[in-house]
């Protein structure tokens, strides 16, 4: 190529211009949102003033209630800021990596204690409470399970809910079935299901995919996925009382839709899926009940999880608690955000208008939702509920749960022996869990 | 004498920096690429190297574990070979389809027709749409309940199918989204057709050969040295295969369509394994590397390259 000498230094100062891009690219940490602790406290500018970072998977309109309590709290404590980080995707590889390069927010919320825990990287809580004197029997004890993992306590608590399930009133009245009570049993949801489906209508969703939430079956029937310690699962997987529940959740499937889909009806599908009324049932906890009562289409009810012969309601509780790093550098500042928002004052604001339930006890007695008729199921599952999930109780419980996952689809997809399925799956997990 | 050789030498001379300046020019047009590898991934390369000898799961340090990731895929792992199937299977139909589909196209693009010029646009338009667009369009597309395809076998009395919710159908359906790109090679090829000298079917129109004939004979080996490089290329890329399965499958139903990659992402990001996924990923590069280099070494036999006055 012949380049005049003018046009050579053209070429040449695009390159040199690329290349300078380029490394800018990467030079670029400190502009992107995640300020240096340094940075924040040259912020405020006035004398003692800090700000605080808190990272949250909330937002939209789940994150408002969250806003609010934080606009009261930087209200009482005008020197303090909080600047708010809504992080909805992929939040703990955001968290691990902030951790991991001590640039972690000031207080986050967190939910898989296990995971964070193990790296050393998180603030022990029990000494901030102890110094403060700081109640924690204020608190529902299974939920401040929740906030613990090795011993020791990793956070308090921010909402909770359990799981129950909803029932479309107009299908069972088409089908002239009756509305489900609570302690009705396995085989009568089995029938329930049955007669509820026909062509473009499913009784009820069972998928192989959600280990999770098919626990409070394993519970109520006296079994459970791994030991309490989360060490020893051959033996307890395949129990003789699991064999009874998965040869029931295999009913279950068989009864209604036979779908084999990973993301069809999971979650958030099957909720639209039980709007449209296509789905007579369905197991959820109470976070979507707000938006569908508000909606006013459709004529709802709840009821509390299907029992075995003999069995009790063990419910499954989602929940989550707020956190600080070990590295923090405005932790006393960060106590007191922790203390506001899981405290009386932030947990009133926050669960208000049937957001969640409070983990404080003396608040959910006062909001009085276990007496509300669509919130009453759910205030029923946490009663008998005592068991921690089995992702609580192991740092590499996703590994095991693949195992598990396996094996169900086996039995649901191809109608595996159940006893000997669950028997090698819960080899394969031990092999991991140790 | 001595004049000529020093006029010698100051030609090889300068010979010798032109080439110099040619490199260094050279050098400087793919220095943006040059700078950005070594800073930006050579460094991230060897450090997954380095972790994918030990445990670590983002927080504290890693735990050094000699091979033990190594070894734990191949005797240890349910889904290793199940995954590691699934991309061979996934590749080895979609590879060839694509470039048969690739070459009828552009055969049919190829002819004189009036008009030609809007219908090359309109096959190559599709393959602009990709990754999560694409994924996300056929997400509808192939709806079990509205999807305008099943909503079509239905019209023409055929029964419905669950391409994407049926463990042994997901992994083909994802094999026909994916030749949605083939728009791409056909361009190649069809470029690849054009520059093949109509001298040759000429004078094979002279010895009466007929238009199969004139294919196997004279078209196809001409564009081999094209048919390489899209195996290749699309070889690799089929073989890290993500994006479609990340977003319509999941991997499954029941792990049908759980591919290497997705085993890969699952490790580190689910269960935060970072050194056992760079293990994986480390061997899948050296599968790749392998399979490269015989279909290179292979290519001698096939490959045909004007240049040499044909192949043996």
């Amino acid at each position: 190529m012949k380049l005049s000498k003018n046009r050579k230094w053209v070429v040449l100062s695009l390159v040199a211009a690329l290349c300078l891009g380029l490394l800018s690219a990467c030079g670029g940490k400190s502009e992107s949102g995640v300020n240096s602790p340094e940075a924040s406290a040259e912020n405020g500018g006035k004398e003692g003033e800090v700000t605080l970072r808190f990272m949250t998977w909330d937002s939209g309109q789940t994150l408002q209630p969250y806003q609010n309590a934080i606009n009261a709290f930087m209200e009482k404590h005008p020197n303090i800021k909080v600047k708010v980080e809504s992080v909805p995707d992929n939040y703990d590889q955001k968290l691990l990596t902030s951790l991991a390069s001590e640039t972690a927010p000031d207080v986050f919320m967190a939910w898989n204690y296990p995971l964070y825990v193990p790296g050393g990287a998180l603030e022990d809580m029990q000494t901030w409470a102890d110094k403060d004197n700081y109640d924690l029997a204020k608190y529902y004890p299974i939920l401040m399970d929740y906030m613990k993992y090795d011993g020791k306590l990793w956070g308090l608590p921010t909402t909770y809910s359990t799981r129950a399930i909803y029932y479309n009133k107009k299908l069972f009245d088409d089908a002239g079935v009756p509305y489900p009570k609570d302690g009705w049993s396995w085989d009568e949801f089995v029938d329930t299901v049955q007669k509820l489906t026909k062509p473009g209508q499913y009784g009820f969703i069972m998928t192989p995919d959600d280990v999770m939430t098919m626990q409070p079956y394993v519970w109520s029937n006296g079994g459970d996925m791994v030991s309490e310690d989360g060490k020893q699962i051959d033996g307890v997987l395949n129990s003789p009382e699991n064999v009874k529940a998965f040869t029931f959740l295999k009913q279950l499937y068989d009864a209604s839709s036979k779908i084999n889909s990973a993301g069809k009806f999971s979650t958030n599908n099957g909720l639209e899926s039980f709007q449209t009324g296509q789905i007579a049932m369905f197991d959820n906890g109470m976070w979507p009940l707000g938006d569908i009562l508000k909606e006013g289409k459709l004529d709802l009810g709840t009821v509390t999880h299907p029992l075995p012969e003999g069995g009790s309601l063990k419910g499954i509780i989602h929940t989550s608690g707020y956190s600080m790093p070990k590295s923090g550098k405005n932790k006393e500042a960060a106590w007191e955000l922790i203390k506001f928002m899981s405290g009386e004052e932030g947990i009133k604001i926050i669960t208000a208008n049937k957001f969640a339930f409070s983990p404080v006890i003396s608040v959910d007695k006062e909001n009085g939702y276990a007496t509300d008729p669509y919130l009453e199921a759910f205030a029923k599952e946490l009663e008998g509920s005592d068991k921690l999930i089995a992702s609580m109780r192991n740092e590499k419980w996703s590994e095991a749960e693949d195992m598990i996952r396996a094996g169900v689809q086996a039995i649901f997809y191809s109608n595996a022996d159940i006893e000997k399925t669950l028997g090698e799956a819960a080899k394969q997990a031990q092999d991991v869990l140790k | 004498m001595a004049l000529a050789s020093s006029d010698t030498l100051k030609m090889r001379r300068s010979a010798k920096l032109k080439r110099r300046r040619e490199n260094v020019a050279g050098l400087m047009f793919i220095s943006p690429w040059l700078i950005g590898f070594l800073l930006l991934m050579f460094g991230p390369l060897m450090f997954s190297l380095v972790i994918s000898f030990t445990e670590w799961n983002m927080v504290g340090s890693p735990k050094y574990l000699g091979l033990d990731n190594y070894v734990r895929m191949f005797t240890n792992d349910p889904f290793y070979f199940k995954a590691l199937g699934v991309t061979f299977k996934y590749v080895f139909i979609m590879v060839p389809l694509q470039v048969i589909f690739a070459i009828l196209i552009a055969l049919l693009l190829n002819r004189a027709t009036y008009g030609i010029k809007f219908f090359r646009a309109v096959f190559y338009l599709p393959s602009l749409i990709q990754g999560v667009t694409l994924a996300l369009i056929f997400s509808w597309m192939l709806n079990d309940d509205f999807g305008p395809v099943n909503y079509m076998l239905e019209l023409v009395g055929l029964p419905r199918v669950h391409w994407l919710t049926d463990p042994n159908v997901a992994l083909y359906a994802l094999i026909f989204i994916a030749l949605w790109g083939v728009g791409s090679p056909m361009v190649l090829y069809l470029s690849a057709l054009r520059s093949v000298s109509s001298e040759y079917y000429e004078a094979a129109d002279i010895d009466g050969a007929g238009p199969v004939r004139k294919f196997f004979n004279i078209t196809l080996p001409l564009i081999t040295p094209t048919i390489l490089f899209n195996i290749l290329t699309s070889l690799i890329s089929a073989f890290q295969t993500i994006v479609l399965a990340f977003v319509l499958t999941g991997g499954g139903p029941a792990n049908s369509t759980y591919f290497y990659s997705l085993h890969v992402y699952r490790n580190a990001f689910t269960h935060f394994k970072m050194g056992y996924a760079s293990a994986m990923a480390w061997v899948m590069f050296v599968l790749i590397v392998i399979l490269t280099g015989l279909i290179l070494k292979s290519s001698k036999y096939w490959v045909h390259y004007e240049a040499d006055g044909g192949g043996r």
